[in-house]
């Protein structure tokens, strides 16, 4: 075999399916996009920029743009503020620390759509532990007034737990109030300890001088310590965890389908995330033209995000 | 670090966030055990606590006691056999018999209709199959590649190391819908196939073990070269071994991906539950049977979590470096 | 005054024991060196003085206040460091104003953004004295570049900067040279003898590199397992170690140690050579010890005749490795360009050991007094 071609033979594979499974595909939803292509259909006609300004007028698509920001926007925030103050605590602590990282990191490995089914069954309105837990707590004094904020003088059954204390248990999953909160909450409780162990990772690259040195300085509390060593320090991790946070939140499927499942996408649609969009009237109704354009929007968003997240390391002077 | 006299106050925080973030595999465990009532009220029959493992308390299995509801000729030959008892006093009697023989263990029912009421063996094979062939096949393409683009010298080595720069940008949920349609149009849906096809290629993989073989030494391949291998036994012979580490990050990034992976199958498989991954096959459970068995949902959850978590506190060092390796880039 | 007093210390890090009763009285403006080799304790020592490591007991005094549990911050000491640990996100000139600001500003005036609009004359203030550390150290040209645009020495210069601009009692430094290369650690020598000359300030300096603790300090203590061995000036460490440990650690290349007997009237016998040198002992087996520099070539007393094995050349200078029949020991002498003639490796070399400047030790390495001559001071 002539190695120069065999060079060739080596790259060729990764090519080809390269090709097939990016380079074709983005062609073909770029395409699609601007028709009203189903699927089983002989033909199809070109409709310009409709399906995208369907997305960005509509309002069924307002509840899609509604629910992915709410998700968004807490979710990132949350798991990138959780994961570091996890790998903060974790690297202060002198003992044990294996086993917190052990027990945190358990919900990245496991199924999501099994834990959030699980999730589903613990919040059920009647049945779930959830509910069970906050109804023992009325009759526990010294709880109810803390959370009806009766000690500050608050009328106790006006407020949040005093109406759940008359009865009225909240309905997590089925209570648009509540419904896209609850799937936050399973996505920061799934999420944040893979940044975590990104975190432990950025901090065990901290030099230990750098500490001594700003104590030297009269950096005195460890909220000093923080901002002139460990913050700075831990800034390409952060860039990092960021953006993979942006790019996995707008990804957010499995927990939407475990909650409410085939065809529903929570009360009033409140959790109508982007995913369930691309998947209910891409595949289900089989609007492609849709379904093609909220897929390239996705793609777009999630290249600018990563644009941003390279414009901000090239800007960092490299140090040593 | 030295003047630290918040320690208790850092294991109360991560205590309590420990608490929170295990409580559900506590619940699905606990749940998989206990029976119906005993999961919707906390209590056993009798108002007592049910604790983790539940009280066990035999109850009755609905489905065996459906499937073995005495017929009509079973009466009749009984009958028989009895004579002077009335057809109502006998139909009690095989009642009894049939109530007693489906009287089981919560546990032991729960994990048997987990096994029985949906191919729950099958579903777990589907997953090793698929994830088995799709790393495989993820090697084999991204190794050669990885070595050519680390090590070799050809015209056009650096345009191919963009576009995989390039796709390891794009999230493959982005050309799901077109895959889809592809893979429709070649009348591929609902087969093995197009569980794994799409996944055939990873970029992550070609990137991750050419940056691993960039910092592998000439000398190796030279002293290869020198033995009269072809560039061929060199990938497999010389570089596989050393990328072992690489490698084994990459199979745990991998593996755990896939295996838990739900848009996916969800996606291209619609109908036939033999094609079903784990996650697909307990998310139809969960509709078949409304929700509304939640032991028997919770026994399928444990069987589906519990591979990759138990893998994961045997080897928690490697996962983590695994994740983490493979996160960093 | 400033003055540090370090008293019975003792460190372990769990059953492994660093620091072993170690006391050390450091006066004002005196520039001391801890050198010993890695693992010695030395940095220890160092950081414990600075506060950033803890002991299990003893006691530390600066300027007569117990200090032993006050906290690095508030000890008014600055170190420089062998990473330098500038903070790699700040200019040099923040690097500098960085402990001005945690000592000066209150925490509102810290505050970001704001906070300098409150504390705009304290700034100034602060600028100049940044200013004025820049001049001597001349970092004017780098003040507004970060850490990892700077070479080597300028990164050393910066962290010196850094210690300087607020005035300690004393500078601690940990192997400050050891990333430079060899000819920029000659040049900083100097530099750094010069600077103290000019601040006046304690500098306590840590380094495994005699060479630096000869050339720079007024005083050098040489650790090894944790103790201090001997605290005296250079050359006396040089010409009077008190053990054999002190004497091998100190000195390039390295003295030679050869086994030796008295007989019954005190006069020494090396290998088969008895000489006609008395000393103090008698019928004694003992160490001497003499370095390379301390031998006369093709004198017909006291002769040795060696077989030259290695010849280093050092351009003023070579070293000669000789093995000598009658001695286990391989020896190594010094001798000078203008007598080195002709020679090669397996040439014969005669040369005799000047008797009068030996130094003698017990089985136990510990060095005493054995000659009749007075140059050597009796040991305590």
């Amino acid at each position: 075999m002539n190695s120069r071609i065999a060079h060739y033979w080596f790259v060729s594979p990764a090519l080809v399916l390269m090709l097939l499974i990016f380079g074709i595909p983005i062609a073909i939803a770029i395409f699609l996009s601007f028709t009203d292509y189903s699927l089983g259909n002989k033909t199809f006609e070109f409709v310009g920029f409709e399906n995208y300004f369907k997305i960005f007028t509509r309002s069924s698509y307002e509840k899609m743009w509604g629910a992915t920001l709410r998700y968004v926007i807490v979710v990132v925030p949350l798991t990138v503020g959780l994961g570091l103050g996890a790998a903060l605590l974790i690297n202060s602590i002198t003992r044990f620390s294996e086993i917190y990282k052990t027990i945190y990191f358990l919900p990245v490995m496991a199924t999501l759509m099994a834990m959030a089914i699980v999730w589903q069954v613990m919040l059920h309105p009647t049945a779930g532990s959830i509910n069970r837990l906050l109804s023992s707590g009325c009759e526990i004094d010294y709880i109810y007034n803390l959370f009806t904020l009766s000690f500050v003088g608050q009328e106790a059954s006006e407020s949040w737990y005093g109406s759940i204390c008359n009865g009225n248990m909240p309905n997590w999953l089925g209570d648009k109030k509540y419904a896209i909160w609850v799937v936050c909450f399973v996505g920061v409780w799934q999420g944040f300890g893979f940044n975590m162990v990104l975190y432990l990772a950025g901090l065990t690259s901290v030099s230990r001088e750098l500490y001594m040195a700003a104590e030297m300085d009269g950096a005195k509390s460890g909220w000093e310590r923080f901002k002139l060593v460990t913050w700075p320090a831990l800034g390409p991790t952060t860039v990092f965890v960021v953006t993979i946070s942006f790019i996995k939140a707008f990804q957010v499927f499995d927990i939407v389908e475990a909650f409410y499942g085939f065809g529903s996408a929570g009360p009033s649609k409140s959790a109508y995330v982007m995913m369930f969009a691309i998947f209910e009237k891409g595949i289900k109704q089989n609007l492609i033209g849709v379904g093609a354009a909220i897929s390239v929007i996705f793609l777009i968003l999630v290249l600018s995000i990563t644009l941003i997240q390279r414009f901000l390391v090239e800007r960092k002077v490299h140090y040593s | 670090m030295n003047y630290d006299i918040g320690q208790p106050i850092k294991h109360f925080l991560l205590v309590l966030g420990a608490i929170i973030v295990i409580l559900p595999f506590y619940s699905m465990m606990s749940y998989s055990f206990q029976s119906q009532g005993e999961i919707e009220t906390g209590k056993n029959s009798k108002g007592e606590k049910a604790g983790f493992l539940g009280t066990q308390e035999k109850i009755v299995d609905q489905f065996c006691f459906k499937s073995n509801t005495p017929e009509k000729e079973e009466v009749n030959s009984l009958m028989l056999k009895m004579p002077g008892k009335t057809e109502r006093e006998v139909y009690n009697i095989l009642l009894k018999d049939v109530t007693e023989n489906c009287l089981k263990k919560p546990a032991y029912m729960n994990y048997t209709q987990a096994f029985t009421k949906a191919p729950l063996l099958r579903y777990l094979l589907n997953g090793v199959i698929v994830t088995a062939s799709i790393f495989l096949l993820q090697v084999v393409v991204a190794l050669p590649a990885a070595y050519a683009l680390a090590k070799l010298r050809f015209v056009g080595r650096e345009f191919i190391f963009t576009l995989v720069l390039l796709c390891l940008l794009i999230p493959i949920h982005a050309v799901a819908l077109p895959l889809y349609i592809m893979l429709a149009k070649l009348g591929l849906t609902n087969s093995y196939a197009a569980l794994i096809i799409p996944w055939t290629i990873s970029v992550f993989g070609i990137f991750l073990m050419r940056q691993f073989f960039m910092t592998v030494p000439d000398d190796y391949i030279d002293a290869g070269r020198m033995d009269g291998m072809s560039e061929f036994s060199i990938i497999w012979r010389v570089m596989l071994p050393t990328a072992v580490p690489a490698l084994l990050a990459f199979a745990i990034f991998s593996v755990v991906a896939h295996w838990n992976d739900y848009f996916w199958p969800r996606v291209v498989i619609t109908g036939d539950p033999d094609l079903f991954t784990p996650p697909l096959g307990m998310r139809v459970f969960k509709q078949d049977t409304e929700g509304d068995l939640h032991g028997p949902m919770m026994a399928v959850a444990v069987t589906i979590v519990t591979p990759l978590i138990v893998a994961f506190l045997i080897a928690q060092k490697r996962f983590i470096e695994g994740i983490t390796f493979s996160g960093m880039k | 005054m400033s003055n540090i007093l370090v008293k019975e210390i003792y460190k372990s890090y769990g059953n492994t024991s660093v620091i072993e009763d170690i006391s050390i009285e450091i006066k004002s403006k005196e520039f001391i060196t801890l050198v010993g080799p890695s693992g010695c304790g030395k940095s220890t020592l160092l950081r414990i003085i600075a506060g950033l490591e803890q002991i299990n007991s003893g006691k530390i005094y600066i300027d007569q206040k117990d200090v032993t549990f006050v906290r690095p911050s508030d000890r008014n000491l600055a170190m420089v460091f062998q990473s330098y640990a500038l903070y790699p996100h700040l200019t040099v000139k923040e690097n500098m104003l960085t402990p001005l600001k945690l000592r000066d500003l209150s925490s509102f005036q810290r505050f970001p953004l704001i906070g300098k609009y409150f504390a705009k004359k304290k700034l100034e203030k602060l600028d100049i004295l940044v200013s004025e550390t820049a001049e001597i150290l001349r970092l004017k040209k780098l003040l507004n570049r970060k850490p990892g645009q700077l070479s080597g020495g300028q990164r050393q210069r910066a962290a010196l900067g850094r210690a300087m601009v607020r005035k300690p009692i004393a500078f601690l430094m940990d192997e400050p040279l050891s990333n430079l290369d060899a000819a920029l650690r000659v040049h900083m020598r100097s530099e750094l003898s010069e600077l103290h000359k000019k601040l006046g300030i304690t500098f306590i300096y840590v380094t495994h590199d005699q060479a630096e603790a000869l050339t720079m300090s007024n005083r050098m203590a040489v650790m090894m397992d944790g103790r201090i061995l001997q605290l005296d000036e250079p050359n006396k460490i040089y010409s009077e170690p008190n053990c054999i440990k002190v004497a091998e650690f100190i000195g390039s290349p390295k003295i030679n140690i050869l086994p030796a007997t008295t007989d019954k009237l005190g006069y020494l016998s090396i290998g088969n050579f008895k000489s006609n040198f008395k000393t103090k002992i008698k019928n004694t087996k003992i160490f001497i010890g003499f370095r390379s520099e301390n031998i006369i070539l093709n004198k017909k007393t006291n002769q040795f005749n060696g077989r030259v094995k290695h010849i280093e050349n050092l351009g003023s200078d070579y070293f000669l490795h000789l093995k000598v029949k009658s001695l286990s020991n391989k020896i190594i002498i010094r001798i000078s360009q203008c007598d080195f003639t002709n020679i090669k490796v397996d040439s014969s070399i005669d040369f005799s050991i000047n008797l009068e400047k030996i130094l003698f030790f017990d089985v136990d390495g510990v060095r005493f007094n054995a000659s009749y001559h007075t140059f050597q001071k009796k040991i305590a």
